[in-house]
Order: C-alpha cells, then structure tokens, then sequence
C-alpha cells in the first residue's frame, strides 16, 4: 500500500502545481485577488504533498522496505543508517525528488518574503515555479518513479555505492542542490517581470539575493565536492573535470557573470536585457546540469535515447528557452537602457569584458563536457575530452580573469582618466612584481605558477589597499580604533566589502592551484616490511599490514612511519576497503597536512609477495584551495547578511566616497 | 647587440632540438586517458588503477626501445581506438572543440567594443556635459562643501 500512496500523493501534488498555475495567471489577467490567493495558497498544500512523499521515501529507505525498486537499488539491510538516508539523493529518482522539495520550500519563502511587495509579479513568479515544480512531478511519475514496486521482493538489496559511502555524502549533494535549485527563483522573477512588462529594477532587487545565495551554495558545494574527490578518489587531484563537476561549474559561471553585471543595472540602469539573458542562461544551465548528470547522456547517446528522463528534460528545456526567448523579443524596447556608457576605460565596461572571460570559460566548459556526445552524434566516433583539454582551453581565460579581478576595482565609474589609472594601479602591480620576482629568486622558475602567483598577489594587494584606505578613512573620520573602524567598515558596507573578502579567496585558490599543479612530487613504490623510501624532504617507513573485516567490508590496512630528517613527524595508516556489494575496491588515503604541503599516501595493495605497493605525493600549497574556499564562502556570507541601517545619518565625504559596491 | 640575439635564438633552436629528441614518459602518459573503467576518463598519469601502472611500464620501454611519441600514441590509438586519447586530435571535426571557445572569446570581444564605441557615440551626441577627474585640490573643496552643507541641515 505505501508505494501506492506515495505515487498519489505525487500525483496530488502535481494536480495542485496544475490548479495554482491556473489560478494565479488567470486571477492576475483578471484582476481577481481572490484567484490569485488561493493560487497562492495551493503552493502551501504542494509543500505539504511533497514533504509528505519525500517523508515516505525516507522511511522506506531506512526501514529497508525492498518492495521498491529505489530502495532495492540504493541500500541493503547492512548499510549505516546515515547512508540509508542520504541514498534519498544517491538514486535519480530519489534525487529528482529532493531537487522538487528544495524548489518546493524556495516557492513558500520567496511567497513570504514577497507577501506585501512585489504583487504585480508574485502570481506569475508563482505560476512559474509551479510549472517547474509539474515538470518534475511529471516526471516522477512517469519516468523516474521513486515509489515504483519491485516484483519479487527481494530479501537483501544492492547497497550504496562505496564511494558514495562517505560524510561528504550528507552535505555535498545537498548543498549543490541547493545551490542549482536556487536560480529557479530569479529565473521565475525574471519570466515574470517579462510577462507582465514590469521591468522596474524591483525584481532585480529581489533576486540579487536569491542569486547570492545559489551563488553561495553552488560555491560551498563545488569546494566541498573537489575536497571529497581529493581524500576519497585517491588520485592526489581536486578536479577531474568530470562531466558530474562541469555540470556544477557552468551555473556558477553564469550566476558569478550576474552578480557583477546586476550592479551596472541597480546602479545605472543599464544592461537590462543582458541581465536578462544571464538569469536566464543561470538556469537553463542549473537544469542541464541535472540532465548532464542524470540522464547518462554523457556516457553515450545510446545511454542517452534508453533513458527514460532524458526525453522530457529536453522538451521542458526546448519550452523554457523557447518561451524566454519568445518574452525577450518581445519585451526588447522595454528593456532598453536608461543611461549611456561613456567611456571604454571605465568600471562599466571592465565589467563588461568580465562578463565576457566568464561565459567564455563557460562556453569552454560545455563545449568540451558536451563535445562526445557531439561527435558520435557528427563523425560517429566517439572521443575523450579530458583534462588536457580543458586544462589548456580555460587557462588563459582564467588567467584573463584573475588579472581583472584585480583590475575592475581599481577602475573609477563612468570614466577613468589615466591619473586615476596611475594613483590606482602602480602600487598594487609594483607589490605583485616584487614578490612575484621574490618568489623567482627563492627557485619557482615554472613561467605559468610565476605569473598565476602574479595575478592573485596583484588582487591580494589591490583588496589590501581598499581595506586600509577605508579603515583609515574611518579612524580618521570617527575617532575610531583600527578593529573598531574596520568592522563598521565592513558593516556598514557588505556588499563591496564582502566582495573584496571572495576576490581574497579566490587568489588564495588561485596560489593553491598554481603550486600544487606545476610542483607536485609524486612516486610509486614497492617496498617490503621495515623498508623505507623518501619524496621530497620525507622518509617513510613501512611498518606494518594488518587485514581486517567487518559486516560490510574487508580491509588492507598499512602503517608507515614519516620522518623528517631524524624526526618523525607522523604516522599514517592508509588502507584499500573492498565492499561486499561491490567488486569495486576503494582506497582510504591517508593524508599529512603540514602548513606548505600535503603528504599524500595511497595503499594501491599489497602484492603477491606481501610487499606494500604505495602511490605517494607532495602536494605544495594545496590546503589553500580550500582555505580560499571558506574566505570565499565567508565574503558571501557577509554580502548575504541583512542590511544594517543605521539610526540617522552620519555619513562623511570619504564615506560616501567609498560606499560603491567592489566588482 | 644583433650578433647576441642571434646566438640566443640559436641556442634556443638547438636547444629544442635535443629537448624533442627523446620523449618522456608523464608527457606521453598525460595525453592518454585511462580504459580501466572504474575512473572518470582520468589521465593515465593521474589514475592510481594497475592499469594505468601498466600503461605507465609499457610507455616507458616504448621509449626505451626507441620509438616516437607520435608512434607510441598511434600504436595505443590503433589498439584502443580514438577515446585513448586524453583530449581530442586538433583535426578534422574534434578541431571545433579546440576553437570554440578562443572564437567565441572573439566574438564577444568583439561584440563589447562594438558595443562600448556605439554607446560612447550615443553619450557624445547627448547633452549630458563629460566628467572630468577632480584634482586633489578638487576632492578637498568638494568635501568642505559637503560637510558644510550638512552642518546646515
């Protein structure tokens, strides 16, 4: 009975997405407030239905009921419990479900948010994400059914993959979701604003922070998968360029473009079309991201014509850019700027040029996670596009980019003259170059780290220079301490100031990046019991194998002492887990953060002989990509945070002066 | 001064020469992808399987035997078909891949300054007066008027 009840509750769900789109377009046209509440209020009830169904699912999972297909093929009876629930997004079908539960809870708090603003947009916003909600109802029902009876019961079920067996998998996958379900809602707004031709900036307004916050998540989620890949793959990487990450990648790209072009709109009111497009292809992305990953088009087209959900996530794609595209040129006149740019050296136009280097990368990123389906499409050939390919491709864009990272915010508004140029920049560039030549001299002679390193130190010091002007502005202004005056600083100003806080992060990133990629060491030995080996300024001894089991898994277990010169440093234990549901052995790294470098250990097994096979690396710097990646989520944090408005106004010409958001 | 710069180009040119002479194993290795199956398409010399290990040995005496990367690369394409290869061929169709992005770089390039010149025209022709930069001396006065101004309100 309870698969039975969750498909109608499903369905239940998607006749009310059905009835509150009705409702809500038909009781805006109409001018019928009455329609357009209870349109309202029916989201409440989808909330409800979907909670309810998710809610089932959940239990079925942890309760192993294998009379459904999902369960059957996600979990088994020996699984920790905390891995029975996350298979909730393990699956397609489970994930489809979750991806419908988040959208759900955005639908309800953007209705609250905008109970008493916005109203002339609200009923099409809620129109919208009710049709996105039906779209993966529909879905669920038909081709992805999460409920769907397995005939006969089996006794014992598949298990969650090994991989997947791992604490990352309780907040990566949510925190991405999160993330790619967010931009449904300025996606929504915009749709809206286009329909009812209510191109204000207040829509703009009002999804400035939706944006941030998919931003946030998208960025969180992607640094947390990249970690997870590093201590759990076992391949001394972050990044594989795996279609699975691409897919994440491209929405950000396309978010990241928005959140520094949506300024020249609030403040100039100009690029409305632009912005327009950018939400659009935001979330037109963030859906065949899910596709990508979800439909298996990736391996193979053939993959892709067997897959039941593949079908419909192109023909809602087909209709949801069809219809975009439709309301732009419709609306084009009406999206027509209200001011003029003047000048090519200006804020405006740098923006413009970063807007140019981020879809870029983005077209490079699809163009490349796309091309194999392409070319069997094509040449009937298959092809592999992998990380030489993208490695070389994006490079110089992102090079382009860190380098305006730093440019942008040292570039006035309207037009900058070439004094405004020279105060601004020779100090920043002049800083860089020295310690970038410092760093020649102490022996990085690799021409690509030098000039990565160059660029993050040219941002690094730029932001520096902002934050001290202000501060002193401050101190100067309102008698204030340094720490006193840097907090309100920031507190009285998030959005450029949290701003500068990611530009921080992301250098910091690009340092990881630069030393850990051209200055990796690495070695693969095979050593008997009580030998040693070294790599870089480490020797590490194999002491001991132990082979050890439990319920799920049999374990190879090494034990290496790690000197350091005559001092040992560590002890690390790295094993190789074969699961009982799985043919596919595992690998559990273990890993020696020391504050330069990672010491990076792999069992690869212990051979025929008993001597330990190991694949070692030293990884310089690459703690500070994820360094990098928590200030990032720090300065996001700190744009996100409520505006503080302070009790009357004391604001000073220096402040006045530098309260204009950072790029 | 030219006698010098011609040496060096010199040097340089035989220099890559000999650099080309014999190929390395990670060079040759990192252009192939590994078919274990178990990894995302990884780069043989990222992937930690037993077959990347042999795919790793095998290059090595390739080398060792005397042969090209060119002909070690072919032979594995040969045997495995064209998806060996880490990234696609700059021939052919798999050339599109390569100069998609570097054309759509131009083309929005482009599209900017085209942009940026029609608007600055736009702006000329409007009768908004050009800013000019203040001066140092220009700033200060600006902030004494300010502050005087609000001392009024």
């Amino acid at each position: 009975m309870l698969p039975e009840i969750g498909q109608y509750t499903l369905i239940a769900a998607g006749v009310l997405c059905l009835y509150s789109m009705i409702a809500c377009v038909t009781g805006a046209r109409l001018r019928r407030a009455d329609l357009v509440e209870s349109g309202e209020r029916a989201v409440v009830g989808i909330i409800f239905l979907v909670f309810f169904a998710s809610g089932l699912l959940v239990y079925s999972l942890v309760i192993s009921d294998f009379r459904l297909e999902y369960v059957a093929q996600y979990t088994s009876t020996t699984l920790p419990l905390q891995y029975k629930i996350t298979a909730f997004w393990g699956g397609q079908a489970g994930s489809m479900l979750f991806w419908l539960l988040i959208l759900s809870v955005y639908t309800v708090i953007a209705l609250i948010q905008n109970q008493n603003k916005n109203r002339q947009l609200m009923p099409y916003v809620t129109a919208v994400l009710s049709g996105i909600c039906l779209f993966f109802i529909v879905m669920l029902i038909f081709a992805a059914d999460p409920f769907k009876r397995l005939i006969p019961v089996p006794v014992e079920g598949q298990g969650l993959n090994p991989l997947l067996q791992n604490y990352w998998m309780v907040s990566h996958p949510p925190a991405l979701y999160a993330g790619y379900v967010g931009l449904s809602v300025p996606f929504a707004f915009a749709m809206a604003a286009l329909m009812t031709g209510n191109l204000e900036t207040g829509w703009i307004k009002a999804i400035r922070k939706w944006t941030l916050f998919s931003w946030l998540f998208l960025t969180v989620g992607i640094l947390q998968g990249s970690y997870w890949a590093y201590i759990e793959l076992g391949w001394g990487g972050y990044w594989a360029w795996d279609p699975v990450e691409n897919a994440s990648l491209m929405p950000w790209l396309a978010a990241t473009a928005f959140v520094h072009s949506v300024m020249i709109q609030e403040k100039k009111g100009m690029l409305k079309m632009w912005n327009m497009v950018l939400v659009l292809i935001a979330f037109t992305l963030s859906i065949f991201g899910t596709f990508l990953t979800r439909s298996g088009v990736v391996s193979s087209v053939h993959s892709f014509a067997q897959s039941p959900i593949g079908t419909y996530f192109v023909v809602f794609m087909a209709l949801q850019i069809g219809l975009s595209v439709f309301l732009l040129l419709m609306r084009k006149k009406e999206l027509a700027p209200e001011a003029r740019l003047e000048s090519f050296v200006s804020r405006e136009s740098s923006f413009l040029f970063n807007n140019v280097f981020f879809l870029v990368i983005c077209i490079a990123v699809l163009c490349g996670t796309t091309f194999p389906i392409l070319s069997e499409w094509v040449t009937g050939s298959k092809v592999t596009v992998s990380a030489p390919f993208f490695n070389k491709v994006v490079m110089p864009f992102a090079i382009g980019l860190i380098l305006l990272t730093g440019i942008c915010p040292l570039i006035a508004w309207r037009k900058a003259g070439l004094k405004n140029l020279q105060r601004n920049f020779v100090v920043p560039s002049g800083f860089a170059l020295i310690a970038t030549i410092i760093l020649a001299i102490l022996g990085v002679h690799h021409w690509l780290t030098l000039l990565f390193f160059f660029s993050a130190m040219f941002v690094l010091v730029t932001v520096y220079v902002e934050f001290n002007k202000g501060t002193r502005a401050r101190m100067a202004m309102v008698s204030e301490g340094a720490p006193a005056a840097l907090y309100h600083l920031v507190e009285r100003n998030k959005r450029r100031y949290g701003g500068f806080i990611v530009h921080t992060g992301i250098a910091v990133i690009f340092i990881g990046i630069a030393a850990s990629s051209f200055y990796q060491l690495e070695k693969e030995v095979t050593v008997k019991q009580n030998e040693s080996f070294a790599i870089g300024a480490y020797t590490l001894k194999y002491s001991d194998l132990q082979f050890l089991q439990d319920a799920h898994k049999e374990v190879w277990q090494a034990r290496l002492d790690v000197f350091k010169g005559e001092k040992q440093v560590a002890v690390l234990q790295p094993e190789r887990h074969f699961y009982k549901n799985s043919d596919q052995p595992t690998t559990e790294v273990a890993i020696r953060p020391f504050w330069n470098e990672d010491l990076y250990l792999i069992l690869v097994g212990p051979d025929q002989a008993g001597a330990g096979i190991f694949k070692v690396f030293v990884n310089p710097f690459i703690g500070l990509i994820w360094r990098g990646g928590l200030i990032m989520a720090l300065g996001g944090l700190v744009i996100l945070l409520p505006e503080f408005k302070p009790e009357f106004a004391t604001s000073t010409a220096s402040e006045i002066a530098a309260e204009e958001p950072a790029t | 001064m030219k006698t010098k710069l011609l040496y060096i180009l010199m040097m340089l040119f035989v220099y890559s020469a000999f650099a080309k002479g014999k190929p390395v194993m990670q060079d040759v290795a990192g252009k192939l992808s590994c078919y274990c199956g178990t990894c995302p398409h990884l780069v043989v010399t990222e992937c930690g399987c037993s077959t990347a290990g042999q795919i790793k040995a095998d290059i090595q005496k390739m080398i060792d035997e005397g042969q090209t990367e060119d002909q070690i690369i072919q032979s594995y394409v040969a045997k495995h078909g064209q998806t060996v290869l880490a990234a696609p061929p700059k021939s052919g169709f798999n050339l599109t891949a390569w100069v998609l992005p570097f054309l759509a770089f131009a083309i929005g390039g482009f599209l900017v300054i085209a942009f940026l010149k029609k608007e600055r025209k736009a702006y000329s022709l409007s009768s908004e007066p050009a800013p000019r930069e203040m001066g140092e001396k220009e700033l200060h006065y600006r902030d004494l008027l300010k502050q005087e101004l609000e001392e009024r309100k």
